[in-house]
């Protein structure tokens, strides 16, 4: 066991770190659970560090998920995507994103689109 | 398939034939006087151990692209797999890989100087855990990366034990399956409550604070602590009672002697499991 020790001190003295934390969603555009009268034509996500966005994708309700290509290589804080053509109904905007420490993150973003009536004139 | 589940799966049988491997070097190496009839058999356990963890280390490198991409369409994508490959995932694989193939080099040699590489690979194997994840990134890292070397070490030391002592109580003398036993307890027994201590500490350093034992992170951190627990009492039961039967060649000794030991494994494997959904899945932080 004591032949062991002078390896174990090595092992141990090879470790090494990178400098960033573990990132978090801070907002989005549109928000969680919100509702709009006018479809919007990007999706915003502002993270609370720099990650790297591996997929990103829209869905109506019951729909099949489109998937949003052309996503950046370089790690960002703030992704601003345009999201195709989209009419009135509930969505679900579907992303994962790598942080600094190798981790897999996702999460949904739920949003409708309701047209505002036009008031009726007098 | 989701691919978050079948990650999972891989990461944690992974984890169990990595550990298994390194724990099996290391037992080869400090108890081979001890393994007179058992050690080939030993040695092969542990040399297919490596190699099924080299494979599903490569499987599980291979997913991670998918997982990025969030459906099994990604491991086919070649930007993601360049990415998986250039990043701190990528490296820690390159890590396991290189300290597998070693403990797998030292399995196969008879001769002990050759043998030392694979107590090399069991010792570089921790490290491959220090590049990447919440240890790797944290600005106490520095006491983080010894803490959770130290973790795995030992998990690994006590996790590759098991085989071979199941191994030797049914193929050595009486007095040797005994003698082996006992010098393995007096080691263990100052070593695995490291392992508690060391989780403990990491623990301390990684949750915000006491209330986030109630979210999935810490709830799986007290389901770990409860499985040490568990583990704690079937090693206090071998090293009281069955153990010192085996000397006595008693069969029905022996026998409870094996089925603790099996028993041990069962719940460390779980333990193992519940690392690999905790390590993937979720976050310290809230």
């Amino acid at each position: 066991m004591r032949s062991l020790i002078p390896w174990i001190a090595i092992a141990a003295l090879s470790a090494t770190g990178l400098a960033e934390a573990h990132a978090h969603l801070h907002s989005s555009t549109p928000a969680n659970h919100s509702r709009l009268s006018v479809a919007p034509k990007t999706v915003t996500l502002e993270f609370e560090e720099p990650v790297q966005l591996t997929a990103l994708s829209v869905k109506k309700a019951e729909g099949e998920p489109q998937k949003i290509t052309s996503l950046p290589a370089a790690a960002s804080k703030t992704f601003s995507l345009p999201l195709p053509a989209i009419d009135a109904g509930t969505y679900v905007i579907t992303w994962r994103a790598v942080s600094d420490d190798g981790h897999v993150m996702s999460a949904t973003i739920q949003f409708s689109i309701k047209p505002a009536a036009s008031s009726a004139t007098k | 398939m989701d691919v978050d589940i079948a990650s999972v799966a891989l990461r944690a049988l992974a984890f169990a034939a990595m550990w298994q491997a390194a724990g099996i070097a290391l037992f080869t190496a400090i108890f081979r006087r001890y393994l007179i009839v058992s050690l080939p058999l030993v040695r092969r356990v542990g040399l297919w151990s490596a190699s099924t963890a080299f494979l599903l280390v490569v499987a599980h490198h291979g997913l991670e692209a998918a997982r990025r991409s969030g459906d099994l369409s990604g491991a086919w994508d070649v930007a993601l797999q360049k990415q998986v490959l250039y990043s701190s995932v990528g490296a820690a694989n390159v890590v396991r890989l290189i300290a597998l193939s070693l403990v797998a080099m030292g399995l196969m040699s008879k001769t002990g100087s050759r043998g030392r590489l694979g107590v090399l690979g069991a010792l570089t194997l921790p490290t491959a855990f220090l590049l990447t994840g919440h240890t790797s990134t944290h600005p106490l890292r520095w006491i983080l990366a010894p803490l959770l070397g130290a973790h795995l070490l030992v998990v690994a030391f006590w996790f590759g034990a098991l085989p071979a002592l199941y191994i030797a109580s049914r193929r050595e003398s009486a007095a040797t399956a005994a003698a082996l036993t006992a010098s393995f307890t007096v080691r263990a027994t100052w070593l695995v409550p490291l392992i508690a201590l060391s989780g403990i500490g990491i623990a301390a350093i990684l949750l915000p604070n006491l209330q986030a034992l109630r979210q999935p992170y810490g709830l799986m951190l007290l389901a770990k602590l409860g499985g040490f627990v568990v583990l704690m009492a079937l090693a206090a039961l071998n090293k009281w009672r069955l153990g010192p039967g085996i000397a006595t060649g008693d069969w029905a000794a022996v026998t409870a002697f094996r089925r603790s030991v099996a028993s041990e494994y069962i719940v460390l494997m779980a333990v193992l499991a519940v690392t690999a959904t905790l390590t993937s899945q979720f976050s310290p932080e809230p």
